[in-house]
């Protein structure tokens, strides 16, 4: 396999890890960034 | 009711308090035989992340055919794995403090303390109901900031809104934890010692600023039905302790990662002799470039050299997530290090501890402690407040008063040790000290009309 092939794979997944944390982000951000208040909407953040 | 009265005793009740903090602090983060919190720590840094994870993506990179030395090995390996997995390796500890939290608040525990420290808060012009917030923001800041929408009157809520951000969370903890390990040998003293700063610094701030016309008057009552006291119960101990566990390793999966890559670019390329390359020294790098361009602000908290400019990047990066510190410092000592990660597992705690020292390291933390919180926080003073002028006060107050606190430790602290020699910092910070004495022990603003305190049987024989 040419060297450049490798590099080609390592940047791909990373570009695709990179555009899920920002979709992640974004999506958190929608919502209302971080904790709105309404536990019923929100699974995983710090709950009291 | 026996252990009512011990636990909630007015003499008792505040030692009982600092001593179960203490030993809950010092199992997860202490260094003796029973800190699992730092064994689990430890075992993270030098083996998972330091040996086993470094060894598989080499492994990775090596069957694509990625050599060591190329620019996507040093972005995989010095970037995002010494990032990420400097935040990641203090999960154990995290982990240990929610769930030892988690009991104490299942258990009944923590309404209490709310109630005895109604009675301390009250002195100083705050009620028990500013506590419960600060309760709910050792996990984390921007809940804890929501809840203060339980002050009825809008002067302590505000006011409450401004302290809460002081109290350490969880987010926090890796910057102590680096630290606690790093320069003070694991001392349970350090985290401890933190908490009740952040404590003192609410009671500090609540005296000072009842005084000023804004924020004076009496404090709200505070009734509150005490739970009674049950055995923990497991499922809801270790919800909310997965819950808040989640919660940070979901930053390091996103915008740690992502801060990872920035990073590791701005500190590993730069312009040398004119020339826009990749650097050797991250001295020479883009990060420091803008780094020393804003480091000699906290020259007077004793960031000097160059460490300066790591320092303050770090503190910076802190304001997008406070985990941000720690993952900072991880991408920049890993890189300047030059250690294969293979052969030395724990390069980052040694490199960190031969930039600071123990009196630089302490102002380091305060500021990061006090100072505002991340961007995420300080939307949710945005939303409470509800004003642009009290959002920005609020934070103005924050970094303020973090920044004079860290200078007074460094400057009047080293005159102590005699590692500072008297001149205009020391005078400045020693003015400073004087200045906050004045503010706590001035008469400060009466309201208007007599206030009648009552007691409940002279109030009850009245009616």
């Amino acid at each position: 396999m040419p060297e450049y092939v490798g590099t080609v794979i390592v940047i791909l997944v990373l570009v695709l890890v990179v555009t899920l944390a920002i979709r992640s982000l974004w999506k958190s951000h929608k919502k209302g960034g971080g904790c709105s208040g309404d536990c019923g909407s929100c699974g995983g953040c710090s709950k009291h | 009711m026996r252990e009512q009265l011990i636990v909630t005793n007015r003499v008792l009740a505040l030692p009982i308090f600092a001593g179960i903090m203490f030993l809950i602090y010092a199992i997860a983060m202490g260094g003796w035989s029973i800190s699992l919190g730092t064994k689990g720590t430890d075992w993270a840094n030098d083996v998972l992340f330091g040996e086993w994870v470094p060894g598989l993506f080499d492994v990775i990179l090596g069957g694509l055919g990625v050599a060591e030395g190329t620019w996507v090995y040093g972005l995989i390996q010095d970037g995002i794995v010494a990032g990420v997995g400097a935040v990641l390796g203090f999960v154990p500890q995290m982990l240990v403090l929610f769930l030892l939290l988690a009991i104490l608040e299942d258990v009944g525990y923590m309404a209490r303390v709310a109630f005895i420290m109604d009675r301390v808060f009250r002195k100083f012009g705050l009620s028990g109901k500013s506590f419960i917030p600060m309760l709910v923001a050792t996990g984390c800041g921007v809940p804890g900031i929501m809840a203060s929408r339980t002050i009825e009157q809008d002067r302590d809520r505000k006011m409450t809104v401004m302290t809460t951000g002081f109290i350490p969370c969880g987010a926090k903890m890796p910057i102590i934890g680096l630290f606690a390990g790093a320069i003070f040998g694991d001392s349970a003293w350090v985290a401890t010692s933190a908490y009740f700063i952040g404590v003192a610094a609410v009671v500090v701030s609540g005296i000072m600023l009842k005084k000023f016309k804004a924020f004076a008057g009496e404090p709200a009552p505070f009734v509150m039905e005490l739970p009674t006291y049950h055995a923990p119960s497991a499922g809801n101990v270790l919800r909310a302790t997965w819950e808040r566990g989640w919660s940070f390793i979901k930053r390091a999966g996103t915008i740690i990662l992502i801060s990872s890559i920035v990073l590791w670019f701005l500190q590993g390329y730069g312009f040398v002799d004119g020339v826009f390359q990749a650097v050797e020294d991250n001295n020479d790098s883009l990060l420091a470039v803008i780094g020393n361009a804003v480091a000699w602000i906290f020259y007077p908290l004793g960031w000097i050299g160059d460490m300066a400019w790591k320092a303050t990047v770090a503190t910076v990066t802190g304001l997008i997530a406070k985990e941000e510190v720690v993952n900072t410092f991880g991408v920049l000592y890993h890189y300047a290090g030059e250690i294969d990660l293979m052969e030395d597992s724990s390069p980052l705690w040694t490199l960190v501890a031969g930039d600071f020292t123990a009196l630089s390291a302490y102002s380091f933390m305060i500021f990061n402690l006090l100072c505002a919180p991340c961007f995420a926080a300080m939307g949710a003073i945005k939303r409470e407040m509800n004003n642009t002028k009290w959002t920005l006060g609020a934070i103005g107050y924050m970094c303020g008063f973090a920044y004079v606190i860290s200078m007074i430790v460094y400057q009047v602290g080293g005159l102590i040790i005699g590692e500072v020699s008297f001149g205009i910092l020391p005078a400045i910070a020693i003015a400073a000290l004087i200045g906050l004495i004045y503010l706590l022990v001035r008469k400060g603003y009466q309201p208007e009309g007599e206030i009648h305190h009552l007691t409940s049987v002279s109030a009850a024989a009245k009616v």
